[in-house]
């Protein structure tokens, strides 16, 4: 089975629950292979546990969950150690994080403490307890959801930290047509429990392997990095593009042109990309009012700058 | 047979015949021949069996980098061959050219390959008439004529055919009428080739029937050419007179080897005829004998004693003439003439050392004088008497019974002088300085027209100067002759060369001395001359060298002019050959004695010689393939495009420029697929097209994929395919955005 059919194959598994969402189970499945974590960030009720968890099924390896509550400690989630009487030590008992898909549900509901030793982790692909170093699983995918409707009683991620995720993701609520085929599933089944595991983690890490391999074109190089330019010198924007941005939008490029089944990137590639890699690394100028925190809006500013940038012909 | 077949053996069969003509011209080494021949059987046999002879090649195509390095290779081998091999330039560029041949036939794909087939085949065909003149060109020529009209028929043919081969596509089947997929039948075959072999006919009938526009037929009547006077066998005092007005151009004369401004001053002397006996009224020639010069080589022909070798035409002053018809068969040149070369079929000479044709041309002719201008040595300058021989005696010391007066004015003239020379002097100063200078002299009606010059009006031309000088010196017993002429004046300077016209007619004087010849005076002072305002005169000058230029380029561009050009390239390449392989040679010595040096170093007693020599071929063969394979790391570096995927680029650009033309425009900040969605939303005939074209574009402009040849040609299709649909013809209406 070669990588492109595996990826179809993986597509498809998730599209059995996730009905009419191709695009989002299309980035979701670029940001696994682009070793990137998925932020999704919609109203309740469309699906965002759902995709993370039939994208979990999808895959033979671990998955955990992880509820975020305004209570919830760090070691919760890291890990803890614990004094073993009969070896007369201590002993690491490893939290949720241990296990290839976590998902990380309503992160901005817990302090900003546990959500930064989440972070680390997500980062390093390791995390430390008692100067002990532990890795984490390989493949290792968080994924986040939060709920823009409700601020009350929420610690919204700051940006220096949104910018660990690779993309920040919306469900959007499906078509008539497509909510008709929800409803008439049979409803005593969780949807995604009746999915079965189409790759292993093996897989995955091969699939990873194969997107660094993926060539981006000089010219194309050059495209990329006048669209991360472009979000540092627009006046509608008040913080640009990191250059961790810039290697994200490299990254995930190149995963999608893997997806799309192709060894190189296009144009397409990062420009249809780039309001979700980039939408939640810049922030929007104050002047802008109450709106300028909405993904909406952000996704409009990267929409915007794009149709600045000449595409190298 | 379907028309694409057809334009593909006719294709093939012109080059057979540019190639079989050059077959026959030049003996081709024979692995030449078989190579040609196998590229031509391999070509005709693809036409045949196209799916066959690709699939069994398939294995054996060779890469288009295999044939620039075979290019390249051929091309070094074209040098080898002009330095070392043939060691000329013709047979060198045939065999280049036969390779090149061999290349695009073997690399017949695209439609450009076609045509730089037909200019190889031209090439081809030239060059064989460059080297033969045989008879059996001309049926090879009409051979080629024949299949060329038919290629170019076939090719245009073909081309309309794949222009609309993009339209039928999108018209809904019903309305489409079934159109035969076009043939070749026998009848349309021959119709064509009658019409071409008539046309061929036709054209041979002109060929022979109209004369050449160089003999003049569309120009002006001259009948027997310009009427000049004093070149016949008698000349009367004085008909030189009436025709100092004329400015009827009688000839230019180019002096190639003098060249800057200081000479342009200078009058140059353009001798015609000369006479010895006057009888009081009119000269006349006493010498009429004529012989024939030989022609020593072809068209040159030389004035010299026999048994003598000709002298050497290096010192000599050469002039190139192109004269006008005129009717007289005078050869004009400076004093005095010794060598003439022209396209003529005889020469004669007489005994005056004038030179003539057997009879006068009437059309225009040109030809190089060459001319020794004889000086008075130094004995002769001081002689105090000189010994004449008898023949001279004879010949140049008659005068008719003159008046005693002139007879005691030569004989007061030259009383001062001590030498001989002194008296020409004295002789010659006297008429310079104490005549007047007048045409308006009746000397025809006068019955001694001598004596009115010399005693009673002192005033008359040319003619009347030189008789007298030539009557006062014979009176003193000095031998000397009248000679008549033009004395060139004007001077163009845009051509370079000296314009003559009939008014530079002109008379003057030869005196003898028994070494150094016949010495030209002239005691005529110069003319007041009459010009007209300066710049109608460069005006007119400038057009008579463009008219000179004209007439030399094309109106006289003969077939001996075309083998001076062959020659010329010859010995162009020639001399290229000697200094390269003179530098070679030197080199290599030098190379020589370099690895003698280090072999007697490196080699100090028992290691064999040749045993160094061999470790010195194997380290300079791993040095050049160490240096080859960098070199080739470094050129796929630099290029990252192959020539069919700049194509393909160039394809794509040329796309969107149509598309902007027909109302759609691809926004700069828009991806290839986004325009792609455009163009299916308002243009959806095309978008077929274009979908296709965009995929390959993508796919080598980022991924720098490798092409098939197939894959390009394809795409060029596609593009005219494009070009054949018009936006008009689909209903979507412009957006405004």
């Amino acid at each position: 089975m070669n990588s492109s059919q595996s990826i179809k194959l993986l597509q498809d598994n998730i599209a059995q629950v996730i009905k009419g969402k191709s695009r989002v189970i299309e980035l979701a499945v670029v940001c696994l292979l682009a070793r990137g974590h998925l932020l999704i960030e919609d109203v309740p009720g469309v699906g965002k546990t759902t995709l993370a968890h039939s994208l979990a099924r999808s895959l033979d390896c671990s998955f955990k969950r992880i509820q975020f509550t305004s209570d919830l400690l760090p070691s919760d989630i890291v890990g803890i150690s614990v004094f073993n009487r009969q070896k007369q030590s201590f002993e690491f008992i490893p939290g949720p994080l241990f296990a290839h898909i976590v998902l990380a549900d309503e992160i901005n509901r817990t302090t900003p403490k546990t959500q930064s030793s989440l972070l680390e982790a997500m980062s390093e692909a390791q995390i430390s307890v008692d100067n002990q170093t532990y890795p984490l699983h390989q493949p290792f995918m968080v994924i986040a959801t939060q709920n823009p409707a409700e601020y009350h009683g929420t610690f919204p991620l700051p940006e220096s930290q949104l910018d660990r995720f690779l993309m920040r993701l919306r469900i959007g609520y499906p078509t008539p047509d497509e909510e008709r085929k929800v409803l008439e599933r049979p409803q005593s089944l969780h949807p995604a429990g009746e999915l079965q595991p189409v790759l292993t983690a093996q897989d995955i890490l091969d699939l990873q392997a194969l997107v660094e391999k993926v060539r981006i074109e000089d010219s194309l190089m050059d495209y990329l990095l006048a669209i991360i330019q472009a979000t540092r010198q627009a006046d509608v924007l008040s913080l640009g593009v990191s250059t961790r941005g810039a290697l994200a939008l490299t990254k995930a490029a190149k995963a999608l042109a893997l997806v799309r089944d192709r060894t190189y990137c296009l144009p397409e590639d990062i420009k249809e990309l780039a309001p979700a890699v980039l939408s939640h690394r810049v922030m929007p100028s104050r002047a802008q009012g109450a709106r300028a925190r909405s993904v909406e809006h952000a996704e409009g500013i990267i929409h915007d700058l794009l149709e600045s940038v000449p595409v190298p012909v | 047979m379907p028309l694409d077949q057809a334009f593909r053996l006719s294709s093939i069969l012109l080059a057979a015949a540019g190639f079989a003509s050059l077959t026959l011209a030049i003996a081709l080494p024979p692995w030449l021949l078989v190579l040609a021949g196998g590229a031509f059987a391999m070509a005709l046999l693809r036409i045949r069996h196209p799916a066959v002879i690709s699939d069994t090649m398939r294995h054996f195509r060779l890469s288009a980098l295999t044939w620039n390095i075979f290019l390249l290779l051929a091309f070094a081998g074209f040098w080898i061959d002009l330095l070392l091999i043939s060691r000329e330039v013709l047979p060198a560029g045939i065999h280049f050219l036969v390779l090149l041949l061999v290349n695009k036939l073997s690399n017949l794909d695209l439609r450009r390959d076609f045509l730089h087939l037909y200019a190889i085949s031209l090439i081809a065909l030239l060059a064989s008439a460059a080297l033969t003149s045989q008879i059996w060109y001309a049926p090879f020529f009409f051979v080629y004529l024949v299949i060329g009209v038919w290629t170019l028929l076939l090719y245009h043919l073909v081309h309309e055919q794949e222009e609309q081969a993009g339209l039928p596509d999108h018209v809904p089947p019903a309305t489409t009428a079934v159109t035969p997929f076009p043939r070749l039948t026998i009848r349309f075959f021959w119709t064509t080739n009658a019409i071409a072999a008539g046309a061929f006919g036709v054209t041979l009938l002109f060929f022979f029937s109209i004369p050449r526009v160089g003999a003049g037929f569309f120009q002006q009547d001259q009948g027997d050419g310009l009427r000049t006077t004093g070149f016949s066998e008698q000349v009367d005092l004085g008909v030189i007179g009436p025709v100092k007005q004329d400015p009827s151009i009688v000839m230019r004369v180019e002096l190639p080897d003098r060249v800057g401004h200081e000479f342009k001053q200078d009058p140059l002397y353009l001798r015609g005829v000369a006479y010895n006996r006057y009888d009081g009224k009119s000269w006349s020639n006493s010498l009429p004998q004529r012989r024939m010069l030989t022609e020593v080589p072809e068209g040159t022909f030389s004035l010299r004693a026999p048994g003598t070798k000709p002298q050497a035409l290096a010192r000599q002053l050469r002039q190139d003439i192109l004269l006008e018809p005129l009717d007289t068969a005078v050869l004009f040149g400076a004093p005095l003439l010794t060598t003439v070369k022209g396209q003529f079929l005889s020469v004669q000479a007489d005994l005056t050392g004038s030179f003539h044709l057997p009879y006068p041309l009437h059309t225009r002719i040109q030809y190089t004088a060459y001319s020794l201008s004889p000086q008075v040595n130094a004995t002769e300058r001081t002689a105090i008497a000189l010994l004449y021989p008898n023949f001279i005696l004879q010949h140049y010391l008659h005068t008719p019974a003159v008046n005693p007066q002139i007879v005691d004015l030569a004989r007061q003239l030259t009383q001062p002088a001590t030498t001989v020379m002194q008296a020409v002097s004295l002789i010659h100063t006297h008429l310079l300085t104490n005549y007047r200078y007048s045409l308006d002299v009746p000397s025809l009606q006068s019955a001694h027209p001598l004596e009115d010059f010399l005693l009673t009006r002192k005033t008359g031309y040319c003619e009347h100067y030189a008789t007298a000088m030539v009557v006062l010196l014979r009176t003193v017993g000095i031998p000397a002759r009248l000679v008549t002429g033009f004395l060139a004046t004007e001077w163009n300077e845009f051509g370079g060369y000296y314009t003559v016209r009939q008014r530079d007619a002109h008379a003057w004087v030869e005196v003898y001395f028994p070494q150094s010849g016949w010495i030209t005076m002239d005691p005529t002072p110069p003319a007041p001359s009459a010009m007209g305002s300066t710049w109608w005169l460069s005006a007119t000058s400038a057009m008579d060298s463009m008219r000179l230029k004209w007439d030399r380029l094309f109106v006289h561009y003969s077939a001996h002019d075309q083998f001076t050009v062959v020659q010329g390239i010859r010995e162009s390449g020639e001399a290229v050959r000697v200094g390269l392989s003179e530098t070679m040679s030197a080199l290599s010595a030098q190379a020589v004695a370099l690895t003698g040096r280090l072999m007697t170093a490196l080699t100090p007693t028992g290691i064999p010689h040749h045993a160094a020599s061999l470790l010195l071929l194997i380290a300079a063969a791993y040095l050049s393939i160490t240096l080859l394979r960098r070199c080739r790391n470094r050129r796929v570096q630099q290029s990252s495009f192959s020539a069919h995927q700049q194509t393909v680029i160039l394809l794509y650009t040329d796309m969107i420029h149509y598309c902007a033309r027909q109302g759609i425009t691809k926004p700069a900040s828009a991806t290839p697929q986004e325009f792609l969605h455009k163009i299916r939303e308002r243009w959806s005939e095309a978008w077929p097209i274009i979908d296709s074209v965009t995929q390959l574009y993508a796919r080598v402009r980022f991924g720098q994929a490798p092409l098939t040849v197939d894959e390009v040609t394809t795409a060029e299709h596609n593009v005219r395919r494009l070009r054949a649909l018009r936006q008009s013809a689909s209903p979507a209406p412009r957006l405004s955005r």
